[in-house]
C-alpha cells in the first residue's frame, strides 16, 4: 500500500501534494490497476491532516479518471489505466540505473548527478521545444 | 445545516475588564476550525461560554442549536478538554474512563478503552505518572469516548514536545474521519492548525477579527509589493478591499491584503500569502478584519459568504 | 456522582479514619480505667444506694452520703486530668473533619481544574454539591454521632462524681455532631470563597474556633438561670452528696454569685460566695480566710445563679440548633458560590 509523505515547506497545497503521488506512483508501477489507496481515515490519522482535504485529493483522482470510489470498500486504482503510459520504460530504466552506477563508480556526489540531469533535461527539453518551433 | 456554533453580539465580563465582546460567529458544522489569538485574547472564555461554564452578559450563544447554560443534554453531545488538561491525579486511567462512564448518559468505555490500548497508555497506571502527552490522550480519549457531535479542544498541545503534539492531532484527525466530528480547537502553534484545520477564527482583544474557510482566506489574501506609495493613498488600490498590513521603505511599500478580486495592476507584484503571514499580520495590526462575521451561511460551499464581507 | 465523590475523596477520608483510630486508642483504655475505678473504689455501689432525697439536698446529712463525697472528691482528685484529656481528644474530631474532608470538597477540584473537567460531563453543578455534601455530612455526623456517644460513656464516672455533664457538654452528646456538620460546612463555603486548600484550612480553622468560643461564652445566657440562696454558715457534715454545697462545688453551672449583707446589698462585685464553717471540733482544715480576717465585712447570706445540671439536655439542643442553623447557611451561601464559579 502507497504510504505518503509530506513536504511542510513546499509551496504546493497538501491535497495537491497527495494527488501528484498517486499519479507518480501509478506512472512509475508501483500502484496496479486493481490496488487499493488507504482509506481516507488512514491517511488523515498518519499525516495529521485534515480528512477533508485527502477526499478533496481522492475526488481529483477521481476527476482525472485514474481512480475510481466503490461506496463500501474504499477507492482504487482503475482496471484500465488511461493515462499516459510510459513506452519503453524497462529499458530505459535499466540504462539509467547502469548510468547512475557510473557516476557513482566516477565518484561524483548525489546533488553532482541532480545538478546534471536538471540541467541536461531543461536543455534538452527546452532544446526540442525550440526545435519544433 | 444549522452551524455547529453560533454567536450573536456575544460577550462576557470579569469584573471590569470585557473577555469577549461583539463575538459574532457561525461555525458550519463538520470544520476544524482553529481559534488563534495572542493570551487574554478571550479564547477560553469562548470556549466556557459553549459548554455552559459560563453565562453570557451579552449577546447570545448557541451549540448546535441550543443554548448550553445548565443543558445536560446539549453537555452529552459536546466533549470539552479543558486549558492544562486537567485529569483527577492520582486516579488511574482505567478510574478516569469509569469517571465517564458514570457521569455520562452516552459513553463508549469499550472504544476508550481499545483506544488507549492502541496508544500503548497503560490502563491501570496513575495518570500523574503519565508523560504530558499521555495525559493529553486521555483527556481527549474521554471526551471522544462521548461519540460528540462538537469537540471542544482548549491548547490541548500547548505544553506537548513535537512527537506528543503530532501524536495528539493524529489521535484527532482519525476521530474525525471516522465520525465527522465538529472540532475548535485554540492554540497558538499555526504549523500544526494549518494542516488539520480547514477554518479559521482570529480573535484579537476580546473581539473577532477574521472568521472563515481557510482555503477562501488563502485565496483572497495577498501580499502586494511595489513602489512607494504614501501610506494614506494605499486604500484606494483596485481589486482590494482591505489593507491589513502596510510597511514602507523610501523606494517599496509592501502591502498584506484581502482582495475582491484579482489585481491586475502591473505595478504591484502579487504573491500567495501563509497561514502564519496571514494571521500574523492580522494579529499585529488590531484595527484590522474586525469582520463582521457571517451574514448567512451558504450551505455547503466554503466562499466569500462565510467572511461576511461588509464594504 | 457517588462512585466519584468517594473515589475523589477517599483519601481524606482514609486519613480521618487513621486519626480517629490514635484518638479512640487513647480514649477507649482510659474510659475502660475510669468505669473499673468506680466500681473498685465503691463509687457505683455508693451512688446508686444513695437515696433521690439525699441526692438533691432535701434530706438530713447521711453518713453514708458524706463518706460517698469524699469518695468522690478522691475520684475526681485522681482521674480528673485523665477524663480531660480524653475530653479534649473528643473535642478535636469535628473540627478535624471539617479542616479535612470540609475543606476539600469543592477547593480541590477549583484548585486543580478538574471543576472544569466533571462540570462537562453530563452532572450539572448542583448535583455535584448536593452528591458531595451529602455525603460529606453523612459522613461527618455519622462519625460525630458515635464519638458523641462515646463521649458520653467515656464521661459517665466523671459526672456521676460530681463533676456533672452541664460543663462538659461539648464533649460529649449530641453537640458533636452539629459542631462537625458546622466545621463541615464552614470548610466546605471557605473552599468555595478562596478556591484554595490552604486558605480554606487557614480560615476554616479561624472561625470554627471563634464561633466555638463564643457560643461557649454566651452559654450561660441561653435560659435564664436559676437563683438559690446559701447561707454562709456550713456544717462540714453536711457536705454530703448531693447537697447544695456539694453542688456548688461540683456538677451545676454557675452563672453569676454574689455576698450579701443583712441589709440586703452586695458586699463585693466581684463574682464570689462565702462559706465559713461554723465553730465545732471538726473545723475542716480549709476555709475562706475571709472568714476570721476583720478586713472584710460580715456576709449575711450568698446568691447564686446557676443552671442545674439536669438543663444539660436541653441546652445541649440549643446549642445543636445554633450549629446547625449556621451550617445550613454556610452550606446555602456555598452552593450559590459555586454555581457562579467559572
Amino acid at each position: 500500500m502507497i504510504e505518503f509523505r509530506l513536504d511542510g515547506h513546499s509551496k504546493v497545497a497538501t491535497y495537491m501534494q497527495i494527488v501528484q503521488q498517486v499519479r507518480q506512483a501509478i506512472r512509475l508501477g508501483r500502484l496496479d490497476p486493481g490496488d487499493r489507496l488507504p482509506t481516507v481515515r488512514e491517511v488523515a490519522e498518519s499525516l495529521a491532516i485534515n480528512p477533508n482535504t485527502v477526499l478533496k485529493a481522492y475526488r481529483e483522482l477521481e476527476l482525472e479518471g485514474l481512480v475510481e470510489a466503490r461506496t463500501g470498500s474504499g477507492t482504487f486504482v482503475r482496471r484500465t489505466n488511461p493515462g499516459r503510459a510510459l513506452p519503453s520504460q524497462a529499458a530505459l530504466e535499466r540504462e539509467l540505473a547502469a548510468w547512475l552506477r557510473k557516476t557513482r563508480a566516477a565518484g561524483w556526489e548525489q546533488e553532482d548527478v541532480v545538478a546534471l540531469i536538471e540541467t541536461t533535461l531543461r536543455a534538452t527539453y527546452e532544446g526540442r521545444r525550440e526545435g519544433a518551433a | 445545516m444549522s452551524p455547529a456554533l453560533e454567536t450573536t453580539g456575544l460577550a462576557k465580563r470579569y469584573g471590569h475588564v470585557w473577555a469577549l465582546r461583539d463575538c459574532t460567529l457561525a461555525l458550519p458544522a463538520g470544520r476544524v476550525a482553529a481559534l488563534v489569538g495572542p493570551n487574554g485574547a478571550g479564547k477560553s472564555t469562548l470556549m466556557h461560554l459553549a459548554v455552559g461554564l459560563v453565562r453570557p452578559d451579552a449577546g447570545s450563544i448557541r451549540v448546535l442549536g441550543q443554548a448550553p447554560a445548565n443543558n445536560i443534554a446539549l453537555l452529552a453531545r459536546v466533549g470539552f478538554v479543558a486549558q492544562d488538561t486537567p485529569l483527577f491525579r492520582d486516579f488511574t486511567a482505567a478510574e478516569m474512563l469509569t469517571l465517564g462512564a458514570r457521569l455520562n448518559r452516552r459513553f463508549d468505555i469499550a472504544y476508550a478503552r481499545e483506544r488507549l490500548d492502541r496508544l500503548a497508555i497503560p490502563l491501570g497506571r496513575r495518570t500523574c505518572k503519565l508523560s504530558g502527552g499521555q495525559q493529553a490522550q486521555v483527556a481527549l480519549t474521554l471526551a471522544l469516548a462521548k461519540r460528540p457531535d462538537l469537540l471542544l479542544l482548549d491548547e490541548p498541545v500547548a505544553s506537548l514536545d513535537p512527537l506528543a503534539r503530532r501524536e495528539f492531532l493524529q489521535t484527532l484527525m482519525g476521530a474525525v474521519a471516522e465520525d465527522g466530528t465538529t472540532v475548535l480547537l485554540s492554540s497558538h502553534l499555526l504549523g500544526d492548525l494549518e494542516r488539520a484545520c480547514d477554518y479559521l477564527i482570529v480573535l484579537h482583544t476580546a473581539r473577532v477579527q477574521v472568521a472563515g474557510a481557510m482555503d477562501a482566506l488563502l485565496a483572497e489574501h495577498r501580499v502586494l509589493v511595489g513602489p512607494h506609495r504614501e501610506p494614506s493613498k494605499v486604500d484606494r488600490i483596485p481589486g482590494v478591499a482591505a489593507v491589513v498590513q502596510a510597511s514602507h521603505t523610501e523606494k517599496q511599500t509592501t502591502l498584506l491584503v484581502r482582495t475582491s478580486r484579482a489585481i491586475l495592476d502591473p505595478q504591484w507584484t502579487v504573491s500567495e500569502v501563509t497561514l502564519e503571514d496571514m494571521v500574523l499580520a492580522y494579529l499585529a495590526n488590531s484595527g484590522a478584519g474586525r469582520l463582521p462575521g457571517p451574514t448567512r451561511l451558504a450551505s455547503g460551499t466554503a466562499g466569500t459568504a462565510d467572511l461576511g464581507v461588509s464594504a | 456522582m457517588m462512585w466519584l465523590t468517594w473515589r475523589q475523596h477517599r483519601g481524606q477520608f482514609l486519613f480521618v479514619l487513621a486519626g480517629l483510630a490514635v484518638i479512640t486508642a487513647v480514649v477507649v483504655p482510659f474510659g475502660l480505667s475510669m468505669h473499673r475505678a468506680f466500681v473498685e473504689m465503691g463509687l457505683a455501689d455508693c451512688t446508686a444506694a444513695l437515696s433521690p432525697s439525699v441526692l438533691s439536698g432535701a434530706g438530713p446529712a447521711d453518713p453514708a452520703a458524706i463518706r460517698c463525697a469524699d469518695l468522690a472528691d478522691e475520684f475526681v482528685f485522681q482521674y480528673g486530668s485523665r477524663a480531660v484529656i480524653g475530653g479534649v481528644l473528643l473535642l478535636m474530631i469535628p473540627l478535624a473533619i471539617g479542616l479535612v474532608m470540609g475543606t476539600q470538597l469543592v477547593a480541590d477540584d477549583t484548585d486543580h481544574g478538574t471543576h472544569r473537567l466533571v462540570w462537562t460531563q453530563g452532572v450539572t453543578r448542583q448535583r455535584w454539591y448536593a452528591a458531595k455534601i451529602g455525603l460529606v455530612c453523612a459522613v461527618a455526623a455519622v462519625i460525630s454521632g458515635a464519638y458523641g456517644l462515646l463521649g458520653y460513656w467515656y464521661l459517665i464516672p466523671i459526672a456521676r462524681s460530681g463533676a456533672g455533664r452541664i460543663m462538659l457538654s461539648d464533649m460529649h452528646g449530641a453537640t458533636p455532631v452539629a459542631y462537625a456538620l458546622f466545621a463541615v460546612a464552614l470548610g466546605v463555603f471557605t473552599g468555595a470563597m478562596w478556591r484554595k486548600v490552604p486558605p480554606a484550612i487557614a480560615a476554616t480553622l479561624f472561625g470554627f474556633i471563634a464561633v466555638r468560643v463564643a457560643v461557649r461564652s454566651a452559654r450561660p445566657n441561653f435560659l435564664p438561670p436559676l437563683e438559690r440562696t446559701l447561707p454562709v454558715q456550713w456544717d462540714p457534715a453536711e457536705i454530703a452528696f448531693g447537697s447544695p454545697y456539694w453542688l456548688r462545688l461540683n456538677g451545676d453551672l454557675e452563672v453569676a454569685s454574689a455576698e450579701y449583707d443583712a441589709a440586703g446589698r452586695v458586699i463585693t462585685s466581684e463574682t464570689g460566695m462565702r462559706f465559713c464553717p461554723s465553730p465545732s471540733p471538726s473545723t475542716p482544715s480549709y476555709f475562706d480566710l475571709r472568714c476570721t480576717s476583720p478586713d472584710f465585712p460580715l456576709v449575711d447570706y450568698n446568691v447564686m445563679l446557676f443552671h442545674p445540671d439536669s438543663r444539660f439536655w436541653t441546652f445541649q439542643l440549643i446549642e445543636v440548633a445554633i450549629f446547625v442553623a449556621l451550617a445550613a447557611l454556610l452550606i446555602v451561601l456555598a452552593a450559590r458560590r459555586v454555581s457562579r464559579l467559572t
